[in-house]
């Protein structure tokens, strides 16, 4: 066996050995998949054949979602869509929550792989979106996320849209032992820019010293309560310093922080996402 | 009959017995095992499988791998016919072609030229590697026969009346091998000259019988010779009568018995003609055997070296590869109506109350369940008919020292594009979603040419080697304990030092 052999065995063993994550789609029932395999298809064949990178990203996904037919199939049945058959999965794909953005997102990818998009590609992603119901912050957040997904260096600011802002519950001064952060996630201080951040009920710990001896003797500590909607990469750190150290910073439902949600609909790079892959 | 003495009558029946041979003999003896086994799985296994369940166009993919089988045995019998670039040699009736054929081969008593050009038997010329030539025949039953050159030179129209048989009949086609044909790759087709273009499709005319070979051909060289001054009629609705995909080289022949200037001028009148006629051709050459003469054949030589880097995929696999697809692609969409049918019962189900609608509901699932799990079975089995028989060939090919590797389905197709654009504004008329109102700026951060950083890494195809982990294996550092690794250092046991210093124990 010669080295290029090798090299070119060992690449497409990897598509195997490397698997993304489970796909969104992937525990849906075998109609639905077809019906979103069929799309993305027709999606990606509409101006002709697909570049080797696409064809490899597809085995990729194709692999997590497990469909009944191999990518092969999906490529035929795509050129006999007709708009009945464009109805019905439209349809069902309006059945299952986010099924639609991880049908964009997933073109998007492939799509952006090969390039810049063009107008076409653009106006096919809007007009399935806008077809799909799909609203401006679930599409900024495919913009975003696809974006971080190939490495394509972009400022945060262009996506105000698709921010969460996690505010402020409640605010007590509490005994580390006290009840009332039982079952929550705890943690000392703030999250940093740039982190990842888990779904849950969260209180944060102010990083300030006690500024009685009594509260510090008996461990007492200011204690910022807070629902994280879903997990997400926290781009701005709001409270600084002086409003953590104030007592009454949050009483009023005041921000945290604010992160920029990864939606389920990408699960299938959710470990890249978050910096897991190589665990 | 004439009158045959002896010596002719063995030879004869000698020739007979070969034509009829229908066994296999050689190396073909072990493949034929093989080719049998592919042959089963095609009239046995794949029509027992289609009465469980079979395309309504399973005749014509039978029909297709039969067809390929055939070809395929062909191939088998004589491998280094099929993997050439064939080229057409035709023309009218004395048009020069043996002169042309003697001019290429650099021999004027070339085999070929020495049977009656009105043979309608394809004749082949390959190269050889024997300093005589070599001439091979395959009959009726696909058996590679050797000729000898006197029985080669029977083999003419004649041959019934002189011989009272026609062995010719019995034979599907002869190849000559000389050694100096220079072009390993190609395989000229002598056709025999046609008196004048008959009605399409007329059986075994020589006319007839020219048409089909050289439509068989990859690349097709026609001889007009420049005796009449221009292309005939005859020639013209002849070459219109080709296939127009394959490309044509026209040779005028005996230019060496016109002057130079006339001879330019035939060639314009040609090229004129035929481009008037809506023929199109790659070239028109003039061409002289004479020495001397300004028509040399160098033109022609380099078309050939040109063609003879085409490469020629024999194509068996993806013809194979094409039919069990069809099967399977039937058995796919067949199966996802069926995974459609049961979402849709299983809505239903989660919608109806009434005890009745669910019972009905549940019986037609369970019919549908039942025709899945038949398809199922039918596409298993066609699953093993196929890896069986790609698996065959594919010895087959280690045999015959080529390729037959089952192709990758993702090869075969070919892409149709999808007018989504018509059918995504009808569906957004029917549900009243205006798309006008569609914000491109949305979109606009993946329209930015930026580069990705993380395309390799996402594809899986960034390195993987972390070649300082290695590092240390590939410093020059000396093995200092290689000999005591590899237990050639000296060894503690007494008695073995002895042995090893060569005193008696």
């Amino acid at each position: 066996m010669t080295t290029g052999n090798f090299d070119a065995l060992v690449s497409a063993a990897r598509v195997q050995l490397e698997p993304l994550d489970s796909h969104f789609i992937a525990g849906s029932d075998a109609a639905l998949k077809d019906d979103y395999l069929t799309l993305l298809a027709a999606l990606l064949l509409e101006k002709g054949a697909l570049t080797e990178a696409q064809l490899r990203l597809m085995m990729m996904l194709i692999a997590v979602i497990r469909p009944a037919f191999p990518l092969a199939h999906y490529l035929q049945q795509s050129a006999k869509l007709d708009s009945e058959g464009l109805a019905r999965i439209v349809r069902n794909l309006g059945q299952t929550k986010q099924a639609a953005q991880a049908l964009l997102f997933d073109f998007a990818v492939l799509q952006r792989i090969t390039g810049p998009l063009a107008a076409q590609q653009v106006e096919r992603l809007g007009w399935l979106a806008k077809i799909c119901g799909l609203g401006d912050k679930q599409i900024l957040l495919i913009n975003f996320w696809s974006l971080r997904l190939l490495g394509i260096k972009t400022s945060v600011e262009a996506f105000s849209g698709a921010v969460t802002v996690v505010k402020t519950a409640r605010v007590e001064r509490l005994l580390s032992s006290d009840t009332q952060l039982k079952e929550k996630i705890t943690r000392n201080g703030l999250p940093q820019k740039n982190q990842f951040i888990e779904q849950g009920s969260y209180v944060f710990k102010s990083n300030i010293s006690s500024r009685t001896v009594y509260s510090a003797f008996l461990s007492y500590s200011l204690c910022r309560f807070a629902i994280v909607p879903a997990k997400g990469l926290v781009i701005r750190v709001v409270m600084d310093a002086s409003e953590d150290a104030n007592d009454e910073y949050g009483k009023k439902g005041e921000p945290l922080f604010e992160i920029i949600p990864l939606p389920a609909a990408f699960n299938a790079w959710r470990s890249f996402l978050t910096g897991k892959h190589h665990d | 009959m004439a009158d045959l003495d002896e010596n002719t009558l063995r030879d004869r029946y000698a020739l007979l017995c070969q034509a009829c041979e229908d066994r296999p003999g050689g190396a073909a003896k072990e493949d034929e095992v093989l080719l049998r086994a592919l042959e089963d799985l095609i009239e046995q296994d794949l029509p027992a499988l289609a009465r469980r369940g079979s395309p309504p166009m399973f005749t014509d993919i039978l029909r297709a791998l039969r067809h390929e089988m055939v070809r395929f045995r062909e191939f088998c019998e004589y491998p280094a016919l099929s993997g050439k670039v064939v080229v057409g040699l035709g023309g009218s009736f004395s048009a020069g072609k043996s002169s042309l054929i003697n001019a290429l081969v650099g021999d004027r008593k070339c085999l070929v030229t020495e049977v009656d050009p009105t043979t309608s038997l394809p004749t082949y010329l390959v190269q050889g590697e024997q300093e005589t030539p070599d001439v091979k025949a395959i009959n009726l039953f696909n058996r590679l026969i050797t000729l000898s050159h006197s029985q080669f030179r029977t083999l003419t129209h004649e041959e019934l009346e002189r011989y009272g048989s026609q062995v010719s009949r019995m034979l599907k086609s002869v190849v000559v091998a000389h050694s100096g044909f220079g072009w390993e790759n190609l395989a000229l087709l002598d056709t025999p000259g046609y008196s004048k273009a008959d009605e399409e499709g007329s059986a075994r005319t020589d006319a007839s019988v020219a048409r089909s070979q050289l439509n068989s051909a990859q690349f097709i060289i026609w001889l007009v010779p420049a005796d009449k001054g221009t292309i005939t009629e005859d020639d013209i609705a002849f070459l219109a009568s080709l296939d127009k995909q394959i490309p044509k080289l026209i040779i005028i022949s005996r230019a060496d018995k016109h002057p130079e200037e006339a001879v330019g001028n035939i060639v314009s009148l040609v090229r004129e003609t035929l481009a008037q006629r809506g023929i199109d051709v790659l070239d028109v050459l003039p061409f002289s055997t004479r020495p001397r003469q300004p028509w040399s054949i160098t033109p022609l030589t380099d078309y050939l070296t040109e063609w003879n880097q085409v490469w020629r995929d024999p194509g068996f696999t993806r013809q194979f590869k094409r039919q069990f697809m069809a099967y399977e692609n039937y058995l796919d969409e067949a199966r996802q109506e069926g995974q459609r049918q049961l979402s849709k019962f299983n809505r239903i189900l989660t919608l109806s109350d009434d005890a009745g609608t669910q019972s009905d509901i549940q019986s037609l699932q369970r019919n549908s369940r039942s025709n899945l799990y038949q398809l199922e079975e039918v596409f298993q089995t066609l699953s093993e008919i196929q890896q069986k028989f790609f698996s065959l060939l594919k010895t087959l090919g280690e045999r015959l020292a080529i390729s037959l590797e089952e192709p990758d389905s993702l090869s075969m197709l070919q892409y149709t594009p999808v007018n989504l654009q018509s059918l995504l504004q009808a569906l957004a008329d029917e549900r009243g979603v205006d798309l006008h109102e569609v914000d491109p700026e949305l979109w606009r951060p993946l329209t930015r040419n930026l580069p990705m950083d993380n395309l390799d890494v996402v594809l899986r195809r960034d390195s993987v080697g972390r070649q300082q982990m290695w590092q240390p294996l590939m410093a020059q550092t000396p093995l200092t304990r290689l000999d005591e690794l590899l237990k050639r250092d000296s060894t503690h046991y007494a008695s073995l030092q002895a042995l090893s210093n060569g005193e008696a124990l």
